[in-house]
């Protein structure tokens, strides 16, 4: 049995259905995220795990114990919420003995939790301010000791980081991450950035339409997407629509505005549409030299966009649509206008109906 | 000129003025008003309580006769001790039944939430008498109250009208809605989701409430019991109708001085005296307020 259960739950609000039968094991040591877009049941699967919210099917287990029954403070769970919430007529150490005066924990034990939370969140300069003289990451990381203070079975983070600078937000996902190593107790993370679900977790569940499309380890969500809107909304790619259609010698391509893209192998039939999906960084770009041009796509260079550690090539091809490739030859230098090859192995193409 | 030529040229002029002369032309309007019709009355009040009335006209003979009297005589300061106690007892029960009603205003008014509340100005739009009397009607001696004793085989209470408690339940009454408002506006302006965070934490029901709700809403409370307490001390009118022989309050005593027996300077220096207690009350009650520990953000910058 896994350390935190969630078994069949489902939650109606009225007449809509913002989660259906969701189902997830997670393990004691795991960091996973919810992934998903606004509005997708994310924040509201986090609720119903925190006890804000009760279920209208499913139970929820935590340690072997069913907690569905539970108000939040009865099931050993700790919340990092967005916007902070930090009782803002409270020093930082008031806000982190609060949990524990609320445990009636004895004021010497109390004493040392904080010190403790303190040592790793180095808070220990900040204890007598209060909230509103604190920078963003500072009141972060006082939300975050408060979360860990009362050492929870769980800790629940509802896009901790959604309010921080770009910086502080890479700062503080290795930090988080580092804790959760530390503390080996399971963290629910909330996000809608893939880039801090892809980074930080060891599974991601991606949500959408109050449905988990799909629950797995991150390189297998973002390498080999399970459903279509795990494809479009994990990672960047060019999406090439259309019918399957044969090429005569036994291989599937699909016709995508006149283009055929030749396909991995596939059950899809001739005939149907389906979508084919290739991450930019798998997408090659080359100087059309002349040479080879099996499997490759001729067009011209239209742009280049410089990203930093790396640049995305916008190439226009000859049916008149542009895909973005990321990846190329460190030697070859292209400039706008030349004329191209893109390129990228079959394995690569991620292949659903629509 | 166009009008939007001059619009301009105003604003050219404006711009150019020095912020402590815009600050001067913006503020001196108010200021000429609360001279005129805050400060100069309540500066002639002190005059007068230092002069002397005989047979109805006043005659300016400087002496603190008026203070001499009003601070030794007995009954001026039961008066006043009455007063005081039931300003705080009315101010007490004002905060007490307001609470409730703003919190289910705020919680479960939806968008309803703003009517509900200017509901509570609607027995404004009859004036004070009228409100007073139609207590009476409810409160009297063949009033709704005892009528409905009386249906009921119970004999009717004789005690409800023309007693301390009728005065009592009249302010409580007339100041309510004031009180209601002032916590309704914290309320609005409170993160419930702290309270959220509050039961996540480990707090039930009623420690999130004390521990967050509660301080967090100190200040409008205190603003409304404020509300309450400083009319509650000078009220005239409402004793006056509900509270018998011995409910004389402080500020009918006043108020007579200046009509019934024509002593103006005596019923002035009473003033004076009022307006110093309601001093030291709102100095004491300010006291209350931490602003650091009321979650008031314009307190501390961040170092």
């Amino acid at each position: 049995m896994s350390y935190l259960e969630i078994a069949g739950v489902g939650k109606r609000f009225g007449a809509v259905t913002a989660l259906s039968d969701v189902n997830l094991a997670i393990e004691k040591n795991e960091f996973v995220s919810l992934l998903g877009p606004s509005g997708s049941g994310k924040s509201t699967l986090l609720r119903l795990i925190a006890g804000l919210e009760q279920p209208t099917t499913g139970r929820i287990l935590i340690d072997g114990r069913d907690v569905t029954p539970l108000p939040p403070y009865r099931r050993g769970i700790a919340m990092v919420f967005q916007d902070f919430l930090l009782f803002p007529h409270m020093s930082v150490r008031e806000n982190l003995a609060f949990p524990l005066r609320m445990l009636r924990m004895p004021r010497d034990r109390r004493e040392e939790r904080i010190d403790w939370v303190c040592d790793i969140l180095s808070l220990s300069e900040l204890k007598d301010r209060y909230p509103n003289q604190l920078s963003g990451g500072q009141q972060q990381r006082v939300a975050l000791g408060r979360g860990l203070v009362c050492r929870p079975k769980v800790l629940l983070l509802d896009e901790p980081l959604a309010n921080l600078d770009r910086e502080l937000r890479r700062d503080m996902e290795v930090e988080i991450r580092a804790y959760q190593i530390q503390l080996r107790i399971p963290f629910v993370y909330v996000t809608h950035n893939q880039e801090e679900a892809i980074s930080m977790s060891d599974r991601i569940a991606v949500v959408n339409n109050g449905v988990i499309e799909d629950f797995a380890d991150r390189a297998t969500i973002y390498h080999r997407p399970r459903t279509r809107f795990i494809a479009q909304f994990v990672g960047q790619s060019n999406v090439f629509e259309g019918r399957v259609a044969g090429d005569g010698c036994g291989r599937k391509t699909i016709d995508w505005n006149g283009i055929s893209i030749p396909l991995p192998e596939t059950e899809i039939a001739e005939g149907v549409a389906a979508s084919a999906y290739v991450k930019i960084e798998d997408t090659c770009v080359e100087m059309d030299g002349g040479g080879d041009r099996a499997h490759k796509l001729a067009g011209r260079l239209r742009d280049v966009i410089f990203r930093g550690q790396y640049a995305e090539y916008l190439v226009t091809l000859s049916n008149g649509s542009n895909i973005v490739a990321s990846s190329i030859d460190g030697t070859t230098r292209v400039a706008r206008g030349d004329p191209v090859l893109v390129s990228w192995k079959p394995d690569d193409v991620d292949l659903f109906e629509t | 000129m166009s009008a939007g030529a001059i619009g301009a040229a105003v604003s050219r002029r404006w711009l150019a003025l020095g912020s402590s002369q815009r600050f001067l032309i913006v503020t001196a309007p108010v200021t000429l008003f609360l001279l005129l019709f805050l400060v100069v009355p309540l500066l002639s009040i002190f005059v007068v309580s230092l002069w002397r009335t005989e047979s109805y006209r006043l005659i300016v003979d400087w002496n603190l006769q008026n203070y001499h009297d009003v601070l030794t005589e007995a009954s001026y300061r039961t008066f006043l001790l009455r007063s005081v106690l039931s300003a705080l007892i009315v101010s007490v029960a004002s905060v007490l039944l307001a609470w409730p009603v703003a919190y289910f205003v705020i919680r479960h008014g939806g968008r309803y939430k703003l009517l509900l509340v200017l509901c509570l100005a609607v027995p404004f739009l009859t004036g004070i008498v009228l409100r007073v009397i139609a207590l009476q009607g409810v409160l009297g001696p063949i009033g709704l109250l005892n009528l409905g004793l009386m249906k009921l085989g119970v004999p009717p209470v004789q005690a409800l009208m023309y007693t301390k408690t009728a005065t009592i339940v009249g302010l409580v009454y007339l100041y309510l809605p004031f009180v209601i408002t002032a916590i309704y506006l914290s309320l609005l302006n409170f993160d419930f989701k702290l309270v959220e965070a509050a039961k996540v934490f480990g707090a039930g029901n009623v420690r999130a409430f004390f521990a967050v709700t509660w301080p967090l809403n100190w200040i409008g409370t205190v603003v409304g019991f404020t509300l309450t307490f400083i009319p509650s001390l000078a009220s005239s009118i409402t004793p006056r109708f509900l509270g018998g022989a011995d409910g004389t309050l402080y500020g009918m005593a006043m108020g007579s001085q200046f009509s019934a027996t024509g002593t103006w300077s005596l019923g002035a220096a009473m003033g004076a005296v009022l307006f110093v207690v309601s001093g030291i009350a709102i100095f004491t009650i300010s006291r209350l307020v931490n602003l650091r520990r009321s979650g008031f953000t314009g307190a501390g910058s961040r170092e």
